[in-house]
């Protein structure tokens, strides 16, 4: 049986033998990152901003001053590096977002806005973790399109799957 | 029509020099045919007129062209003329060419100067330097705690804005002419805005 004073210096040892290990494996699994796309019309309709924007709205405002903005779909969706995720605009609109990589605290991401088949943007970008990205302006029924695209590293390890839809994209 | 008695003292002279007209010429020459003392002294200023051809006087011209030309620069010029003079003697310097590319390298410099963003820059940055010195007359004439909030204020704003990584955009394409794309710091946001084409 070992001494009460040898333990802990055993412990210490093993946890530092595992350390690597552990490293290691987290280094084997992909970063996720969490997508979040919101599409949003703006238009001077005097309709005043949609609540189920939340803090969202007023922040649009403060940067467009349009006087309608209405939420018309919110997507969240989950991927990981070098693996794109597809999202459906209204108007006919697809979104191609591919994480890159991870630098720092920067999301490295391709940002792809297709009309129909007709690529309208393609952009390379790195993006703040917790930042956004907001690429506006093509035309939506009697307004503008703005889509709020947002991008944070997901702390859990749980698989990546598709976008999932609370607002059905007209 | 002359009296016979009519002398003609005054047009003999001329009848020497061939300076009358012909029908005078005629009338002269048809009087001196019967008056002998016409006839005499016309005689008389054909030999003056013979000996002074006959004078050679040799005057003294040395210098003379030195002082001409001593007067000449000695008249006032005008000032239109001392100009015209000084950019014909620069224009002299250069081949017409170069002088076409020096005037069309100044007007694009000014065209720089006044058109392009560098002046916007200028205009900004003493726009800039204008505002804050009225900043600091402001806080210079605040109270002191008031000044002391805006300070920690602006310091807190100004930490946060440098503090927050900003999105980098290493590629951009797109078939519409006039992307716009800027920073919104205070909202972690950055905006790609494409301009409608319908």
């Amino acid at each position: 049986m070992l001494r009460s004073g040898k333990f802990p210096l055993l412990l210490a040892v093993l946890c530092a033998l595992a350390l690597p290990q552990v490293a290691t494996a987290q280094q084997m699994r992909p970063q996720i990152v969490i997508v979040r796309v919101d599409s949003v019309l703006a238009a001077d309709t005097n309709q005043g901003i949609d609540p189920q924007l939340g803090p969202m709205g007023p922040r649009l405002h403060k940067m467009f001053r349009y006087t309608t903005y209405q939420l018309v779909s919110e997507q969240n969706g989950r991927t990981e590096m070098g693996k794109m995720i597809e999202f459906t605009m209204p108007g006919g609109r697809i979104l191609h977002i591919e994480p890159r990589s991870i630098d720092g605290n920067m999301i490295a991401m391709e940002v792809l806005l297709f009309q129909g088949e007709k690529p309208m943007l393609t952009t390379d970008l790195k993006l703040p973790d917790n930042g956004n990205l907001i690429v506006g302006g093509p035309h939506y029924e009697q307004g503008e399109l703005i889509i709020t695209i947002g991008a944070n590293m997901a702390s859990d390890v749980a698989s990546p799957g598709a976008a999932t839809t609370s607002a059905q994209a007209k | 029509m002359m009296a016979e008695t009519d002398h003609l003292s005054l047009m003999l002279g001329p009848f020497e020099d061939r300076e009358l007209e012909p029908h005078e010429y005629q009338e002269v020459a048809f009087h001196l045919a019967r008056c002998e003392q016409c006839t005499a002294e016309l005689a008389d200023y054909t030999q003056i007129g013979r000996e002074l051809r006959t004078l050679n006087l040799e005057l003294p011209l040395e210098g003379f062209k030195e002082a001409v030309m001593q007067r000449i620069e000695n008249l006032p010029v005008p000032f239109t003329l001392r100009l015209r003079r000084m950019f014909g003697g620069i224009g002299e310097l250069f081949p017409s060419n170069l002088g076409i590319a020096v005037a069309s390298a100044v007007a694009a410099a000014i065209t720089v100067i006044l058109v392009t963003p560098y002046a916007q820059t200028v205009t900004n940055r003493s726009g800039t330097s204008h505002e804050i010195a009225r900043v600091e007359r402001d806080l210079a004439t605040a109270p002191a705690v008031t000044t002391q909030n805006a300070r920690t204020e602006l310091a807190r704003d100004v930490a946060q804005v440098e503090e927050e990584p900003q999105a980098v955009i290493s590629k951009l394409e797109s078939d519409i002419p006039s992307v716009a794309v800027w920073n919104e710091p205070r909202m972690d946001t950055t905006v790609i805005w494409l301009p409608d084409q319908q």
